[in-house]
């Protein structure tokens, strides 16, 4: 496309196909202990790495490092 | 729902249905803003002039096309998503080593380490591993189990948490658990000792500096009124060298003394480190340091202008994260989660040094949350229940949010706080989180082009 990027398509309706498993880290246990942003968590269930990342950890250590 | 914005110069959609989420150009910007109210003639006809016909045939295509794909105003209501699978189950736990603190933070929530209990105590290791134990017994299948100590400050109890580590992992093989222990320390304790065992010992640490040394001491003195920060510094920096490519926070709080928190925040990146969450205080609005609706402007700039410079120092060699800039758009975690949010009251618990249970170590000493007691095993299931049913569609106010599935609805903690009910989000911290959202996402869009070279 010429005017529009998608950077993430669309993925909320087909994470309920493996998730809820719940082995993720709570949100507020990480770095704030106030504020919420549960979208800055990484997903930690291998078996939804098709759809979502099975990357947990990856965003909170090297994030965008080059 | 869709929602187009701009931050850090670069417009942005995001269609909140679906999580899709797009960087646009001006021409998309503009079309957007009338997509849902006018038809496509309605929209040609409005902006021809600024836009040739050709360009707005263009757009418009390419809009539909996303619709078409379930990228654009695709259906956001999830009303009949079952909950998290096995509901009751708790798998992370505040545990409260320490009812006490050696320094005497001015906007500290827990009344300067005794949670205004009017006794400052100390976790013994009976009731420790009772906690442990606990949480084991309660969290069912589940493998990852999370074990925070907080305090007040943790590591004058040092001795005990070494234990409670050492019981924790005596028990991994045999209950089929992996234990994730963390702590919070304002670092006055830190040796040499205590470093090397959290480095070994903790998946992550979070660290509290609050930025600049003027900043940080007229909010956290010592308990005889000093200044903090000539204590903490370099054991703190010799903390971070010394962690490697493990886990860890530098936490502060900002005020309404330090309405330029961007500076701390850069301040704590020059001072080498590479980890930052500086959090908006919560306080009684009228504490002269709380942050007022009004600031709200001046807040909002300040974290555009941080997002500017962040990006600017990571594409030139002066890398750092700031936590609420990072958002896993391609790798985030699944809807029930981020409709359940935090969990807390309902997978996470806090534990005082009594052994009682609340909903989090912010809910510790209100009055009504008190759940029961791991030394007793009472438990009250209605209040998890409660807490259980409060997700992000149970919000009236975020039905009709944008930032819902990336928020969840915010702390309950500070619902209640505010408005005596966990439903009703706190708006202060509503207004913060969704530019924080923008910016991170605009972040992601720019380098991820400048990562492609575009």
């Amino acid at each position: 496309m010429k005017h529009i990027e998608t950077i993430q398509k669309p993925c909320l309706k087909d994470s309920l196909v493996h998730g809820g498993c719940g082995e993720c880290q709570a949100s507020c246990q990480s770095a704030c202990k106030t504020s919420c942003t549960v979208a800055n968590q990484s997903c930690a269930n291998k078996e939804n790495s098709a759809v979502l990342g099975g990357n947990e950890g990856k965003l909170n250590r090297n994030f965008g490092r080059k | 729902m869709i929602h187009t914005f701009k931050a850090v110069g670069q417009p942005m959609l995001l269609d909140v249905g679906s999580g899709a989420v797009h960087a646009i150009d001006e021409l998309a910007y503009d079309v957007l803003e009338k997509w849902n109210e006018s038809t496509a003639e309605e929209i040609k006809a409005a902006l021809l002039g600024k836009y040739t016909a050709e360009e707005l045939d263009e757009v418009i295509g390419e809009l539909k096309q996303l619709e078409e794909i379930g990228a654009l105003n695709a259906p956001d209501n999830y009303d009949d998503v079952k909950q998290i699978r096995d509901p009751g189950t708790i798998k992370a736990m505040c545990l409260h080593a320490a009812h006490d603190c050696n320094l005497r933070c001015k906007y500290c929530f827990a009344a300067t380490g005794d949670f205004c209990m009017g006794e400052r105590k100390l976790l013994s290791y009976e009731v420790g591993k009772a906690a442990l134990d606990w949480l084991v017994e309660k969290s069912g299948k589940r493998v990852n189990l999370e074990v925070d100590f907080f305090g007040g400050e943790p590591l004058m109890n040092f001795e005990v948490i070494k234990r409670l580590v050492a019981y924790g992992r005596s028990i991994e093989k045999e209950k089929n658990k992996k234990f994730k222990f963390t702590t919070t320390t304002n670092c006055v304790l830190l040796n040499d000792e205590i470093i090397d065992f959290l480095n070994a010992e903790m998946h992550n640490v979070v660290i509290s500096i609050d930025g600049r040394p003027e900043v940080h001491d007229r909010m956290r003195p010592t308990v005889n009124g000093k200044g903090s920060y000539a204590i903490i510094a370099e054991r703190a920096k010799k903390f971070a060298e010394k962690r490697g490519d493990k886990e860890y926070y530098i936490r502060g709080t900002f005020t309404g003394y330090n309405k330029d928190f961007g500076n701390d925040v850069l301040f704590l990146a020059d001072e080498g480190f590479e980890q930052l969450s500086i959090e908006p205080v919560v306080t009684d609005p009228e504490c002269e340091y709380a942050l007022k609706e009004s600031d709200l402007p001046e807040i909002c700039a300040e974290y555009e202008r941080l997002a500017q410079v962040y990006m600017d120092r990571r594409a030139n060699g002066k890398w750092f994260n700031f936590f609420h800039f990072m958002v896993d758009l391609e790798g985030g975690p699944c809807l029930r989660k981020r409709l359940t949010g935090c969990g807390a009251g309902n997978e996470y618990v806090a534990v005082t040094p009594d052994g009682d249970i609340y909903p989090c170590h912010q809910f510790v000493g209100r009055e009504g949350y008190r759940m029961g007691s791991v030394l007793d095993g009472t438990f009250d299931r209605g209040i998890q229940e409660m807490f259980q049913k409060n997700t992000v569609l149970a919000k009236e106010k975020c039905r009709e949010c944008w930032a819902r599935f990336f928020c969840s609805g915010g702390c309950a903690a500070n619902a209640q706080a505010f408005h005596g009910d966990i439903s009703k989000p706190y708006d202060m911290e509503c207004q913060m989180e969704r530019k924080r959202l923008e910016c991170a996402m605009a972040i992601y869009a720019k380098e991820r082009a400048a990562a492609k070279g575009k």
